[in-house]
């Protein structure tokens, strides 16, 4: 799993690592290379130059992949904002397919374990 | 014949036992030091733990290069040499410790050329820094086993086994023992034993795992923990000698899982080994003198024993 | 007798604003117009022209004596630039706005900074610095990676094992807060606004509450000031914690990494029970808090101290007991006190170098003056001593939570203010808090059709130009652990 961008949600998914909600008894691990990743985790503020970054990182991951949209940022800036076709968002919806929305500002860790145990059972 | 093919397979049966035991064990262990709760819920499925974790590694995809092959092959030959007790060996040789310390640095050899394959340039050089590492802490290990040697008079595993007959040499040769349980306990900590919920991966070299060549690098790991805290048991710890009424053979087993819980606490304890010159730096301010200097006490303590006759 | 020396040490740095708006009066009168006081922030216009001769007389003139540029900030679409000057003596910021008299030309942030570079050293790293990613590429960190190092990307050149120069690239965090901060509803600002300090939510909203009440003259409760208070001090428990998590997962100690998340839970579990949520407060409304505390929460959070505390000396042991992060952090990444002055750092990483300034004690900006607490302080300024004091303070803001338990009065905990019928005249306030990283403030203006525009000014930047000037001079190994003690996280410089 490859978590991008940066922000509240990715303190919670912190919490998910640790002791309380053991994240890693489900057998999930978290990843810097997106090469051995399976799963996207796409949650945070980002502007154009961010979002390129993850189309980057989208691209380099070996198929099948699946991606999260974690978080009210990331569910506003993917299904209310207005995108020209000269945008990098335009582009971003373009090539990347999310699969789960989990919505909450930000998500508790529950919520984030629970989106990955409904990829992992219906996938 | 047949008695080769038999020594071969209980070799091997019981590499597999403590393979698993072991690496049960050690999920178990670190899970309870690192508060993690997750492992209590599965009460039959830990028990699986240790295959399933292989299994993941084999289901991904299929890569290994001729290097990982080179490191099986000489693991195999480490282990015809270095012999678990009396009977359990499959070569008998006369300079047997010489011969498993060569393999044993051939392996490290290996291990960096194996490593080498990957398109990730840090991880290269993070691997080549942490390879430079432990090969400084071989020196001082190196130093104390020749002390060792210079006092049983012999490079065979069982002579210096028969000569701790009356006395461990942990006795005889204390700071010897630790600085070798010093650098055995960096160099495990260099490999990196313990290794699930690493949420980032930057000054490590483990990824999550990539066919064949991960199962052998896991594999590798765990062989050399065995190697090196059987070395303990022959060098330190009396090997397989009668403990008073107990059997060598259940000894050897006592101890070796002492070491290795002991040495999975230590482990623990301290944080990772990164920065080469650092470490260099505080080995031979320490560990380097000390084993020098047990090394020159036991030169002069044979010689006027063996020489002068005095003591 | 504590309390009159108390009043006098207020009079004498209250005589110091005055004193300063005099000056201000009395050298450039025809250039300025309107000079605006609020305590300790001293906020006025000026015409673009005057620019360097002013800034000069402010730097060298005893009489004036600001030595420290705090801050630039510029919005383009605005047209606005505003220069925020600092001087660690009188303790007392000077908020300058440059006012455009060429109506119809918009600033150029690089032009003025040219104005600029010959008065003030470090105004360089305000501007725009993207080219030097070409130059110095030796070594490329990408952020991702580690936890700590998520907002930035990372830009060094070597000098074989040596670093020779060091660029924080913070391009993926210059995150546009123009467009959602331009809003005439206040409560949707409220809820908006705690995701400028995504790891400490309340200090924002305290910030922009306590200038909206200054503006106001809104007199609060005393029971409201001391739930702010409380929820202050745990927020800076949280962030504190989070601080060690990415410093322990930098130094791979995964054994301190579970114990302190384990804390951090603790500490969360408190928060939610008071708000409702365990990052993301919005909790605090103009006029007071948006809830009462139980006396059942805080019986328990009265249980919690002694084992927090006990649970902290452990971790504090385990890593001073550490010789492998000893040896890493010290003596790694000095910032001097005269260095740390210069750039003009706050908060921990500037206590950390051996200065005693923390608004808590000087400025008295909530009711902090009624409890007992000292402020810690490092000795040389190394990464150590910056990850040593955050316990310290950590230890601190424990007394500080158990005394608001002890001592907490009865009564209402806010008043009844409907935040869309305020009587918001055209007017412009700065307000100030100390935020876990170091100060926290804000510019509130607001216009015509009760329209409010808010623009943090945060200690983020500082603390960025400090860890170029630390990385200089050491090797790459100690890369990773220096950077992430200087504590670098947020989206609030732009």
């Amino acid at each position: 799993m490859y978590v991008a961008g940066y922000g509240c949600c990715k303190q919670e998914i912190l919490a998910s690592v640790g002791p309380v909600y053991d994240i890693s008894r489900f057998g999930i691990s978290f990843v810097s290379y997106p090469e051995d990743a399976d799963v996207l985790v796409f949650q945070g503020f980002y502007n154009g130059k961010g979002l390129r970054k993850v189309i980057n990182v989208y691209n380099q991951m070996v198929q099948p992949k699946k991606v999260i949209a974690l978080g009210k940022c990331a569910l506003e800036s993917l299904s209310y904002a207005e995108s020209e076709k000269n945008d990098m968002l335009y582009e971003f919806k373009k090539r990347i397919k999310v699969d789960v929305y989990v919505p909450g500002c930000p998500p508790r860790p529950e919520a984030f374990i629970y989106s990955i145990l409904r990829l992992i059972e219906k996938p | 014949m047949v008695i080769l093919i038999k020594k071969i397979l209980y070799v091997m049966l019981v590499l597999g036992i403590n393979l698993y035991i072991v690496s049960f064990l050690n999920t178990k262990i670190v899970s309870r030091i690192e508060l993690r709760r997750g492992y209590k819920g599965y009460k039959i499925g830990e028990l699986v733990f240790p295959y399933s974790n292989s299994l993941k590694y084999l289901s991904k995809r299929f890569s290994f290069s001729i290097w990982d092959i080179l490191i099986f092959v000489f693991l195999i030959l480490l282990w015809s040499v270095v012999p678990i007790t009396l009977n359990l060996v499959i070569i008998n040789l006369d300079y047997g410790i010489l011969i498993a310390l060569v393999f044993y640095i051939l392996i490290l050899v290996f291990k960096i050329f194996s490593v080498s394959y990957t398109k990730y340039n840090f991880i290269m050089g993070d691997f080549l820094r942490k390879m430079t590492q432990m090969f400084s802490l071989i020196i001082p290990m190196l130093f104390s086993i020749i002390s060792i040697v210079i006092l049983s008079k012999s490079l065979d595993f069982n002579v210096i086994v028969n000569s701790q007959y009356q006395c461990w040499n942990i006795i005889y040769q204390p700071v010897g023992f630790l600085v070798f349980f010093i650098s055995m306990l960096l160099q495990i900590k260099l490999m990196n034993l313990s290794e699930h919920n690493q949420f980032l991966y930057f000054d490590n070299v483990s990824k999550e795992g990539e066919g064949i060549s991960k199962l052998i690098e896991r594999l590798s790991g765990y062989l050399i923990l065995f190697f090196l805290i059987v070395l303990t048991n022959i060098l330190y710890l009396g090997g397989w000698q009668k403990f008073y009424s107990i059997r060598g053979e259940i000894m050897v087993g006592i101890k070796f899982y002492l070491v290795f819980i002991f040495l999975v606490l230590f482990e623990r304890s301290i944080s990772n080994i990164h920065g080469v010159n650092k470490l260099i730096n505080s080995i031979y301010k320490l560990l380097l003198p000390l084993s020098i200097l047990n090394l020159i006490i036991t030169v002069v303590f044979c010689i006027l024993r063996n020489v002068y006759f005095i003591i | 007798m504590s309390k009159e020396i108390k009043d006098k040490k207020e009079e004498i740095l209250g005589s110091f604003a005055e004193n300063t708006e005099k000056n201000l009066n009395f050298y450039f009168g025809n250039k300025i117009d309107i000079i605006y006081n609020f305590g300790k922030d001293i906020f006025f216009e000026l015409n673009y022209e005057d620019l360097p001769d002013v800034l000069e007389s402010l730097k060298n003139n005893p009489d004036f004596n600001f030595d420290v540029l705090s801050s630039i900030k510029y919005r383009k679409s605005s047209n606005f630039l505003l220069i925020v000057l600092f001087s660690y003596e009188k303790s007392i910021t000077l908020n300058i706005k440059i006012r455009n008299s060429v109506s119809y030309l918009n600033f150029d942030l690089n032009d003025a900074i040219g104005l600029l570079k010959k008065i003030f050293k470090f105004s360089p790293y305000y501007s725009n610095r993207d080219y030097i990613k070409d130059i110095n590429n030796d070594l490329i960190v990408f952020s991702q990676i580690p936890e700590t190092l998520d907002t930035f990307d990372l830009y060094v050149s070597l000098n074989k094992d040596l670093i020779k120069n060091a660029y924080i690239c913070d391009e993926i965090s210059r995150y546009n807060a123009d467009i959602v901060f331009n809003c005439k509803e206040i409560n949707k600002i409220i809820s908006m606004v705690n995701n400028l300090d995504y790891k400490a939510g309340i200090y924002p909203e305290l910030c922009f509450c306590l200038g909206i009440e200054n503006l106001l003259q809104i007199k609060l409760p005393k029971r409201a000031v001391y739930i702010r208070m409380l929820l202050c001090e745990l927020f800076r428990l949280a962030c504190h914690l989070s601080y060690i998590i990415s410093m322990s997962m930098i130094l791979k100690n995964m054994t301190i990494f579970n114990y302190t998340l384990m804390e951090r839970e603790k500490v969360l579990n408190v928060i939610e029970i008071i708000t409702g949520s365990r990052i993301i407060p919005n909790f605090i409304r103009i006029g007071g808090v948006s809830k009462d505390i139980e006396e059942s929460t805080l019986d328990l959070l009265y249980k919690l101290i002694p084992q927090l505390y006990k649970n902290l000396r452990k971790i504090e042991d385990l890593f001073s007991s550490d010789v492998v992060v000893l040896e890493r952090l010290r003596n790694k990444g000095i910032i001097d006190n005269k260095k740390a002055k210069t750039i003009g750092l706050t908060g921990p990483n500037l206590r950390a170098s051996g200065i005693r300034f923390d608004l808590r004690k000087s400025d008295n900006y909530l009711l902090y003056r009624d409890f007992a607490f000292t402020v810690p302080l490092g000795r040389s300024g190394d990464s150590l001593d910056r990850i040593f004091i955050r316990f310290k303070e950590m230890y601190q803001s424990l007394k500080i939570i158990s005394a608001v338990i002890g001592t907490m009065p009865l009564g209402a905990v806010g008043k009844m203010i409907n935040p869309e019928n305020l009587d918001l005249i055209p007017s412009k306030v700065i307000s100030t808090v100390e935020c876990p990283h170091g100060i926290f403030k804000m510019f509130i203006e607001i216009r015509e059709n009760k329209d409010i525009q808010i623009i943090p000014i945060g200690p983020t930047k500082n603390n960025m130009i400090a860890c170029e000037m630390a990385l200089i001079g050491f090797s790459a190994d100690d890369l990773l652990p220096v950077v992430s003690s200087f504590g670098i996280e947020s989206p609030e410089m732009y």
